[in-house]
């Protein structure tokens, strides 16, 4: 399972920096992080990530409008997506997978697992 | 009014006086020609004579004159200085009629400033008169904020179907009195008592002609009062649940109030949650290292920060648990699910605390295991929240006992443990919310006391039902029951929020052979009726007053559950729901009797197996 580059899209300074150090700290060689869902779209070409970790609610564009204009793009439509959000409710994990993620993961997590977490999500999709 | 007339005898007098000296002197002339006996020097001498007398008369007359302009010009002054002064006009002087002028127009203008004084002051008291009639308004606006509001609520028929106490008391009659009364007759009852005369006629006429919804009459009957007089519309399978209930200006439906609590919890939620992700992470990362080696002390620190920050996220996670269950906002997952798997689970989820304390949990299910149409992870999160409580609870190395017996349509789940007990002044607020035991093993207080509030918040939404046995020092028992798979054909959904029917009703549909399926929220009732399809919903009056016949539209509006017939035991308010051919009423007090032969029927009719 590849993981070496990972866009970060999260409006929340902050946990900008923790997830940053928690993804590296799983193996990740390059983290792009992007403010919000407008500045991720922007990023892929440079990015070109092996995943987009998405938040939902950030300004401009948000985590399940970004998805879906990712999953309409035929270049993006292929890269992983899976949300980071403090958003628990069922009904917003419903709205994210039906956005088009592969997973849904909550916040607070837990930094030491969250590359395990992923990796773990993304063997069994 | 005042007229000027020009003075026409000075000029006449003094040609008068200047023709005199004339003639004089001429005569004087001739006599003194004609008589040659008049010497020159008579004649001179009368001749001065004369003139000396026409230049006193002149002077005297110049004098006088002087002396009633001179009256005028003070006159004038005064008249300046807003005196209205009444000059003194000689009678034998030509010019005093200048001053009878002066003193006409003097006297005019005072009569004239006397009006304008009066006019002013007119307009003055008129001034304040309008200025304690707006302050009065204002008074009255705070008043009737103050004032006693009225409720009376008013069916599609345009009859009373309830109202309040202040209501009853303008009416002069027994609320309980009123169900039912034709509009009309209450209010002439209203116009007879009011002290003032109110007019009532057009407005109600409006509400009659449902052109509008809601009225409000300001009146005063013994006591001083708004009356609100609003329609109450209660949704049927025409209309959507959004459309139902109180038409009130500005008043959010239920729905919409739903949909705000939503997005509070959902808002409360994400702000609280980002905050601690950023702490926990910190804290976690700098605990694994990733910011070079911690010192011990540090290391002690660090974990007491990260326990309390998971521990205030637990608390987090139990607060929106319980405000979201309780409005009924949780979307349960329901679906077929082995009851063994649950178990399993939930005992994997415990097991680090079990292996903490040496705490040892047998389980005894029965054969087969049962399989439950409900939400397991809900379900899972309560038998974790019980083991737990139960490992807590008891001395280290204790034994724990999670045992299942199948019981008519019901699976009862035991956890029991040989612990500490409860005290007997705590059982009667274990299922309070924020209600907590001291361990007193540990004297451990953790938890902020919500788990067994959210246990039977989640059991209860399942339709079944928790109840607790313990002995102090001896330990506790926890029960959970839980409706299996139902049987074709003889289920009933019993909803009653106060358990004012439920345990007699549910003990005599039993002993007919029904399986019973509890429902205490009547949020939960239409998501129930769906999960489970019972034969027949049986509901008892629900607080506030409307939700049961809310209740009644919403399930005959689902397409799910149009089909299900309900029964409700109602009051003096058969009004209030919108008839159907699957309702059927039955007053209360409920007729036993009464209750069976509809169930019968019912049944009969829905062509299920009856008992």
């Amino acid at each position: 399972m590849n993981l070496k580059r990972v866009l970060l899209a999260e409006d929340d300074r902050d946990i900008q920096v923790v997830a940053r150090l928690a993804l590296k700290m799983g193996g990740v060689e390059k983290v792009f992080v992007a403010n919000d869902g407008q500045e991720c779209l922007s990023l892929l070409q440079e990015a070109k990530p092996d995943l987009i970790l998405l938040d939902v609610m950030m300004p401009r564009l948000d985590g399940y409008a970004t998805c879906e204009r990712l999953k309409q793009d035929p270049a993006a439509a292929g890269i992983p997506v899976i949300f980071l959000t403090a958003k628990t409710q069922h009904s917003d994990m419903q709205k994210g997978l039906a956005a088009g993620a592969i997973g849904y993961l909550t916040k607070p997590f837990d930094p030491t697992t969250l590359c395990q977490r992923i990796l773990s999500i993304m063997e069994n999709r | 009014m005042l007229k000027f007339r020009p003075h026409w005898q000075l000029p006449l007098v003094a040609g008068a006086v200047i023709a005199v000296n004339v003639f004089a002197n001429l005569g004087l002339f001739l006599l003194a020609r004609s008589t040659h006996g008049m010497t020159e020097g008579w004649v001179l001498l009368l001749s001065a004579a004369i003139s000396t007398l026409l230049i006193l008369s002149i002077a005297a007359a110049v004098w006088l004159s002087a002396r009633v302009l001179r009256r005028l010009a003070v006159g004038m002054h005064e008249l300046q200085r807003g005196a209205y002064p009444l000059l003194v006009a000689p009678k034998s002087n030509p010019l005093g009629e200048h001053i009878r002028l002066f003193n006409q127009l003097s006297a005019e203008l005072r009569s004239r400033e006397q009006k304008t004084k009066a006019w002013a002051q007119d307009r003055e008291s008129e001034l304040a008169r309008t200025a304690r009639l707006l302050r009065l308004k204002h008074q009255k606006v705070e008043a009737l904020r103050e004032m006693p509001q009225a409720l009376v609520l008013v069916d599609s028929q345009n009859n009373i179907f309830a109202v309040d106490h202040t209501a009853a008391e303008l009416i002069g009659a027994p609320a309980e009195s009123l169900s039912n009364t034709p509009l009309d007759q209450v209010v002439s009852r209203l116009k007879q008592r009011a002290s003032s005369a109110v007019v009532f006629d057009e407005d109600c006429a409006r509400l009659r002609d449902g052109k509008v919804d809601e009225i409000q009459l300001e009146m005063e009957t013994p006591r001083e009062a708004r009356l609100r007089i609003a329609r109450m519309r209660v949704a049927g399978p025409e209309a959507p649940p959004s459309q139902s209930r109180v038409a009130g200006k500005g008043k959010p439906s239920n729905t919409e109030v739903e949909k705000m609590k939503a997005e509070f919890l959902s808002t409360i939620s994400h702000e609280l949650r980002t905050p601690l992700t950023s702490i926990k992470g910190s804290l976690s990362l700098m605990q694994s290292g990733s910011s070079g080696h911690i010192p011990a002390e540090a290391r002690d620190l660090l974990e007491i920060a990260l326990g309390n920050t998971d521990r205030l996220i637990a608390t987090i996670n139990n607060v929106l648990d319980v405000a979201q269950l309780e409005y009924g906002g949780v979307n349960f997952e329901i679906s077929a699910a082995p009851f063994a798997g649950i178990v399993e689970e939930a005992i994997q989820e415990v097991r680090p605390e079990a292996v903490t304390r040496n705490a040892r949990i047998e389980v005894s299910l029965p054969d087969p295991p049962p399989v439950l149409t409900v939400d397991s992870k809900r379900i899972v999160q309560v038998l974790r929240h019980l083991l737990s409580n139960a490992i807590k609870f008891s001395s280290p190395n204790g034994r724990i006992v999670l045992a299942a017996v199948v019981q008519g349509g019901s699976l009862v789940v035991s956890v029991q443990d040989f612990g500490v007990g409860i005290s007997s002044e705590f059982m009667g607020k274990l299922f309070q919310k924020f209600e907590h035991q001291q361990d007193a093993l540990t004297r451990d207080t953790q938890g902020c006391g919500l788990g067994l509030a959210i246990c039977k918040l989640v059991v209860e939404a399942h339709g079944g039902r928790i109840w607790v046995e313990s002995v102090e020092g001896r330990g506790s028992t926890f029960f959970i029951s839980l409706p299996t798979q139902a049987p074709a054909g003889r289920t009933i959904l019993l909803v009653d929020d106060d358990d004012d029917l439920q345990p007699a009703v549910a003990e005599y549909c039993e002993r007919r052979g029904f399986r019973v399926l509890p429902c205490h929220n009547p949020k939960d009732v239409v998501r129930l009726a769906r999960s489970y399809h019972p034969q027949i919903v049986a509901l008892d009056s629900l607080e506030p007053s409307g939700t049961s016949a809310e209740i009644c539209g919403r399930l005959a509006a689902d397409p799910a559950t149009q089909g299900i017939p309900v029964v409700c035991f109602v009051g003096n308010n058969e009004s209030a729901y919108a008839h159907g051919p699957n309702l059927h009423l039955l007053t209360k007090p409920l007729d036993v009797a009464a209750f069976g032969g509809l169930l019968d029927r019912v049944f009969a009719n829905s062509g299920a197996d009856g008992a």
